[in-house]
């Protein structure tokens, strides 16, 4: 083992959440980061609308009602504790970033401006509250660049480029990770204390995303291959807005500032499926409604897409019927500069990929698949757990889109991913660190780069009968048609079994790279091994979960079914079968009830 | 609430001196080479002159650029005035100039030891450019 | 249609010169390259090796030369590039493997300009936040786009010329910081910039401004950087 290292903390993954992680984790423990993409490469960076806390810099709010709404907005399936933790937090979180130095946009007086976003309600009229806390339609990007900015003030050390491939354990303990230097080719062994995976989501599987090309679930993958359990891996989030065809998303911050949703025949159809909020319903909600006016014929054209309108006239329009006004009490509007102002982005997105001006034109849009709710599962302080008495994994930690804690439960309201990142971020490194200062390093296994090195080997050596690009263009397809929105038992059972043959056409894949040095071909064939996993892991527990829930909707169960279902789903691989138990959900203070937006 | 760093606080480098003199060496070039080509005028070169002899004097202000020419009168010319003004704009042009050679010169050459060297080339050139040039003006 | 790619290769372990391979893709006026590079990888040659990873141009990782400018891949039509496309990696940095160069020079340089917010004073008594007008964060708005995908540095002449050259990118980073109201560190920042490989190698030759994919006036805020050297006024 020539390329061994030893560190107390070994964080993988440099998005937010692990960024957050490793600054905290540095602080008092000798921490290394390690990512397979420059740390500003990482997904956190596209993030775009804001990052909720009760700040109520503009308008009275309230840390119970944004524990309220996550809880409703989880359909009851996120645990209280958790979501109540997460919420008490987010305050102290933002104005721990601003003092980081992140440039939020500011209120007059110069407070951090907050905007309205899907699902945040003020909890007694039930209208929408400004709680996001942005920087333009950038607020992802801002937190991925001060966090990495920080991490290198604070000397964290970085191995960046470094796919991680194994996880180890030993007697039941995190002893280290194996990882490839995609420069060199070599394989590392990183000998740790604790290893906290904070290594994203995996919305790669699905065909219309607006997800990275990184985002294929190496961690979960990872975890599956040693028999650890995931936790509610059949919710998934389709955020409403993605650029019609290519996904790329649209902030629902367009909806925070005015912006509706327009079907087929020019109507606007959010207020026949949620009459208080309208277009700020939950993400699940919008999507389901976008589905259902496609589905009927109302889309644009007869097409599978709608239109999003944020023109000035629309906006003025629409606040006026909805009685929407500027904190001192003029009518809403809004004029093109400010639309400029405050979402650049957006216009830049829709000018260069539609040929599109939001300013004149409406966005042609569709729902895009968008964030993994479920996860490697954990307590609110990141530390993994194996089963429904919470019993921990010593030294493995999870954190971030991931790990599922679960605040999201059945479906994420808008900007909780970002304060996920940074406030389990945070609380994954505090506690890694204390757990290295009085845990010893355990015995790392004779080889313990074999398994990578068989994995490796396999992908080199197959039969080369087939493409690895046809099976990831199969798989996508089917898990979005078939697992995507609306689900039926015949279409999961399909896709299931359409999964696992692709999952054994997928032996047959040979890389035809030889070499060492960025060898891409061989580390995307390796990724394409853990999406098939994962998106087995899916299609079974969507199947399996006979109800609907958040962002998992059945046709042929349309109602939840607290009775039988209001529990967790802890899947996990046992002798190459899929192997389901279920761990219950923490309720604190609010009974479910039904779900009105 | 403004925000200024003193002096003291932001260093005063050769490089930060360099590039502000640059630019105010330049628009000192166009204030002398407008201000002769005025004098120029103002003193006959209405009617005497030609276009190329006027160029001349207006970029090097010298009597002698006055001499070969058919003005019948170059006693104003070789005034001691015009002479310090020739001597203002030369001694400006070539740090200006000798200064911009350096810039490039650094672009190219990283070591701070052919740094140095270039330097003491460049202002070795600059010294005798200006050296020549201030005998041409006050020899005539 | 049919696009024609031609696109620079070197493979580190066997060749010992670069080469130009030329591949045919069925492709849409709206595809993106990067779509056509990942149609070549799957189905052509999968030793093919480039960096990506968000493609739609937030993320940075795809900066690559299109037609002789540099350009992210996923942020190119082919509709704005014509169907005879040329694909190299960006200069002035090392070429590792075909478009992949080594960006630990870019990151190194980065790095020199104490790329992070400094604020060592105590925070408002009340524990919120420092205060900033909206103008005040306006100030700095366009410099914070940067993603430091490394078009700008990579298409500069001054940067290809010297080896230690700062470059527009981490100049753009002392830019975020120096003009932000509640950082406290414009002093040394200064001190680095002032130094002969920092503003001094900008002649203003614009190509930064015109590659940037963010549209950030590149040019205009290391002219902004001189003045405040010069006079020391940072709002």
């Amino acid at each position: 083992m020539a390329n061994l290292h030893q560190f107390d903390v070994v964080v993988v993954g440099a998005g937010g959440a692990g960024l957050m992680a490793g600054l905290y984790a540095s602080r008092g423990a000798k921490t290394a980061v390690i990512s397979k993409l420059y740390p500003t490469r990482s997904h956190t960076g596209a993030a775009q609308g804001g990052i909720s806390a009760a700040l109520g810099n503009l308008e009275e709010d309230s840390v119970e009602w944004h524990t309220y709404d996550s809880v409703k907005g989880s359909d009851y399936l996120g645990d209280q504790d958790a979501i109540e933790f997460m919420c008490q937090e987010a305050p102290q979180a933002i104005l721990e970033l601003e003092h980081m130095g992140l440039p939020f946009d500011r209120t007059p007086e110069g407070k951090i401006s907050q905007r309205p976003f899907g699902g945040h309600t003020n909890n007694v009229t039930g209208k929408p509250v400004r709680r996001a806390c942005h920087a333009a339609d950038r607020t992802g990007h801002m937190i991925l660049q001060t966090l990495y900015q920080q991490c290198l003030k604070n000397k964290v050390n970085f191995f960046d480029e470094y796919q991680v491939l194994d996880l180890l354990i030993v007697e039941g303990k995190a002893a280290g990770v194996v990882a490839v230097e995609l420069a060199t080719g070599e394989l590392h062994t990183f000998h740790a204390k604790a290893v906290i995976f904070a290594t994203g989501g995996h919305g790669r599987i699905f065909e219309v995303t607006s997800n990275a090309y990184a985002y294929t679930g190496d961690g979960a993958a990872i975890c599956l291959r040693h028999g650890l359990p995931l936790q509610d891996m059949e919710f998934f989030q389709f955020h409403p807005t993605g650029i019609y065809k290519l996904g790329i998303l649209i902030t629902e911050g367009v909806r925070g500032e005015g912006g509706v949703l327009i079907n087929g025949q020019g109507e606007r159809f959010m207020p026949k499926y949620a009459p208080t909020v309208k277009d700020l319903a939950s993400r699940d909600v919008v999507s389901r409604a976008i589905y259902t006016e496609i589905s009927e014929g109302r889309g644009i054209n007869g097409k599978n897409y709608v239109y999003l309108d944020i023109r000035p006239e629309s906006v003025k329009k629409y606040a006026a019927l909805d009685g929407r006004t500027n904190p001192d009490g003029t009518p809403y509007t809004l004029s093109g500069e400010d639309i400029l102002k405050k979402i650049p982005d957006i216009i830049d997105f829709c000018r260069v990929y539609l040929g599109v001006d939001p300013i004149t034109q409406m966005m042609p849009i569709q729902p895009t698949a968008h964030y993994t709710m479920g996860g490697i599962p954990t307590n609110k302080y990141g530390e993994v757990v194996l089963d429904d008495q919470n019993t921990l994994l010593p030294g493995l930690f999870a954190a971030g889109e991931c790990a599922c804690v679960s605040i999201h439960g059945a479906n994420r309201l808008g900007t909780n991913s970002l304060l996920d990142l940074v406030v389990f971020g945070k609380y994954a490194g505090l506690r890694a660190a204390e757990y290295a200062q009085n845990a010893g390093f355990a015995a790392l296994p004779v080889e313990p780069e074999t398994a990578s090195r068989a994995q490796f080997e396999a992908l080199r050596n197959g039969s080369g009968r087939e493409n690895a690009f046809d099976i990831a263009t199969e798989m996508k397809k089917v898990m979005f048609d078939l697992v995507g929105i609306y689900r039926s038992e015949a279409g999961m059972q399909q896709a299931v079994e359409k999964v696992r043959a692709l999952k054994a056409r997928y032996q047959q894949v040979r890389v035809a790279d030889s070499g060492k040095i960025f060898n891409t071909e061989l580390l995307n064939a390796w990724e394409l091994g853990n999406m098939l996993e994962v998106a087995e892991v899916v299609a079974e527990c969507a199947l399996n979960r006979k109800e609907s829930r958040g962002g998992h909707s059945r046709e042929d169960y349309p109602n939840r079914d607290d009775q039988e279902w209001l529990k967790h789903t802890l899947a996990r691989r046992q002798d190459g079968k899929l192997v389901i138990e279920y761990k219950p959900v923490t309720i604190t203070r609010y009974q479910p009830k039904a779900r009105v937006y | 609430m403004k925000r200024t760093l003193p002096l003291s606080r932001r260093g005063l480098s050769f490089e930060t001196l360099m590039w502000f003199f640059t630019r105010l060496s330049a628009l000192a070039m166009y204030a002398l080479i407008l201000f002769g080509l005025f004098g120029a005028l103002w003193m006959g070169a209405r009617y005497q002159m030609n276009f190329a002899d006027v160029m001349r004097w207006a970029f090097m202000p010298n009597v002698t650029h006055v001499q070969g020419t058919n003005v019948p009168d170059i006693a104003p010319w070789a005034g001691l005035f015009w002479k310090l003004v020739a001597m203002a704009l030369l001694l400006v042009a070539t740090a200006h100039g000798v200064h911009g050679l350096v810039v490039i010169a650094d672009d190219y050459i990283v070591s701070a030891r052919g740094r140095q060297i270039v330097r003491l080339l460049s202002i070795l050139m600059m010294a005798s450019m200006s050296l020549i040039g201030l005998y041409i003006i006050w020899i005539s | 249609m049919k696009v024609t790619l031609k696109i620079f290769r070197f493979n580190p372990e066997v060749d010992q010169k670069f080469h130009y391979e030329t591949y045919v893709v069925e492709g849409e006026p709206t595809d993106r390259v990067l779509d056509l590079l990942e149609q070549v990888k799957g189905y052509q040659d999968g030793t093919l090796s480039f960096r990506r990873s968000c493609a739609h141009g937030v993320c940075g990782s795809d900066a690559i030369r299109i037609n002789g400018r540099n350009h992210l891949a996923c942020k190119t039509l082919v509709r704005d590039v014509g169907d005879k496309i040329t694909v190299e990696p960006v200069l002035g940095l090392k070429v590792i493997k075909d478009l992949i160069v080594d960006m630990e020079p870019f990151f190194d340089n980065y790095k020199k300009v104490l790329p992070f917010f400094v604020n060592e004073s105590p925070l408002p008594a009340d524990g919120k936040e420092r205060h900033q007008t909206p103008e005040q964060r306006e100030r700095f708005d366009d410099t914070t786009k940067c993603i430091l995908c490394a078009c700008c540095t990579t298409s500069c002449p001054s940067f290809w010329a010297s080896d230690d050259y700062l470059g527009p990118a981490a100049l753009v980073t002392a830019h975020r910081f120096i003009f932000d109201s509640r950082d406290e560190a414009a002093s040394e920042r200064l001190h680095t910039l002032a130094e002969t490989s920092g503003t001094a190698r900008c002649h203003t030759a614009y190509n930064c401004t015109l590659a940037c994919p963010r549209e950030i006036q590149v040019t205009k805020a290391i002219g902004e950087l001189k003045m405040a050297m010069v006079t020391g006024r940072l709002d």
